[in-house]
């Protein structure tokens, strides 16, 4: 039964060419020996085949669609979910990082400010102090000039704290071993620290 | 390229018409499932398959270019997640400690096909099918059940169609033999 089974495969398969085609119909045609080996092997795959159309369960069917867009929407907000573990972290990370940047630099400002507040206020000669709060205050209606002369800081007060010896460098006077008493600078020296810190927060 | 009636399904489905999109699934999802079916021998990876094709179809359907019929796209979907399907069994049986009858009778009770005979047919020509190295089962299915022409299986697969005739032939030879040690 073997012995022409080679040949009938490759005509089954359509790999014999046309010459080889006519020649193995013809031979077919008049050889019992050949259409019996043709015959069983055509059986064999006629059994092979499997019909598309056999009875199916339709309620398979009938729930593919909704069980399709479930397990997308699953998927979908899995993927977020999975979104959310990366996230969370990222956003907690990236807050704690512009704590750390923007509060120093507020802090810093804010203890300029007030340490710029008080060594104008020091300052005896009334013009020149009140020129610096106009600057400091920028707007001149919110100077408050009885201020000034009521309630004359002369200590900075506890909660400044310039770091690094700011104040020192700021001063450059043999008076920064007792900087914490503005009342002993002078006029002009009191002016070149008003003017190094207004400097400072320019930067 | 494309059937009017695909053509159009797919414009109202792309203009945001879901009821489009089943006609679609409707219209093939049997199609869909007896490829896998046949592709992976037993209904639970044909499920499996079936149902991650239809979201790809979903997903996918906006960059369906209509230089080729629907379901010549569609089975270069199911081919492909057929045979990622099939890499991931061999992986899973290979570090699996089930032996192979429980895990048929897993798959047999929850087989769609309701004739035993038919069933019995199925998983017998299954088992042959299985032994045929992924790619030549797949041009085998095509030819001998879907009956395609060879030119549709290569816009398909993108093979030559000489290249297909010799796997098919191949194919055809190693299936009866397989079938013939049974019997």
């Amino acid at each position: 039964m073997k012995k022409n089974e080679e040949k009938i495969l490759k005509y089954f398969s359509g790999s014999l060419n046309e010459k080889e085609r006519t020649e193995f119909e013809k031979e077919l045609s008049f050889s019992k020996e050949l259409n019996n080996e043709f015959m069983f092997l055509k059986s064999q795959i006629d059994f092979l085949k499997i019909d598309n159309e056999i009875p199916l369960d339709e309620r398979y069917f009938a729930n593919l669609l909704p069980r399709m867009k479930s397990r997308m929407e699953k998927r979908n907000f899995s993927y977020l979910s999975k979104k959310i573990y990366y996230i969370a972290p990222t956003l907690a990370a990236v807050t704690v990082l512009l704590f750390f940047i923007i509060k120093p630099s507020a802090v810093l400002e804010s203890q300029y400010n007030t340490l710029e507040n008080e060594v104008v206020n020091n300052i005896s000669d009334k013009e020149v102090s009140q020129k610096y709060l106009y600057e400091i205050e920028g707007d001149p209606a919110s100077v408050d000039l009885t201020f000034r002369d009521e309630n004359l800081n002369s200590d900075i007060t506890e909660d400044i704290d310039i770091n690094n010896g700011a104040l020192i460098s700021l001063i450059e006077k043999n008076y920064s071993d007792d900087y914490s008493t503005l009342n002993k600078l002078s006029d002009k020296e009191l002016e070149v620290i008003a003017n190094n810190l207004n400097l400072i927060k320019i930067k | 390229m494309v059937s009017d009636n695909d053509f159009e399904l797919i414009k109202k489905f792309l203009a945001g018409d879901e009821s489009a999109f089943n006609l679609i699934v409707k219209k093939y999802q049997k199609k869909i499932y007896w490829h896998a079916r046949q592709m992976l021998g037993n209904h639970l990876d044909a499920d499996e398959v079936t149902q991650e094709v239809l979201i790809v179809i979903y997903k996918k359907l906006g960059s369906f270019n209509f230089n080729s019929s629907l379901f010549t796209w569609i089975y270069r979907i199911i081919n492909t997640r057929s045979l990622n399907q099939i890499r991931r069994r061999k992986i899973k049986n290979f570090f699996s400690i089930d032996d192979d009858e429980s895990n048929f009778e897993l798959e047999d009770t929850n087989d769609i096909v309701e004739d035993l005979v038919n069933r019995e047919k199925l998983n017998q020509v299954s088992k042959a099918l299985e032994k045929l190295p992924p790619k030549q089962r797949q041009i085998f299915i095509m030819r001998n059940y879907e009956e395609l022409s060879y030119d549709e299986i290569s816009k398909i697969t993108g093979k030559t169609v000489g290249g297909l005739k010799a796997n098919y032939f191949h194919a055809l030879r190693k299936v009866l033999e397989l079938t013939n040690e049974k019997k």
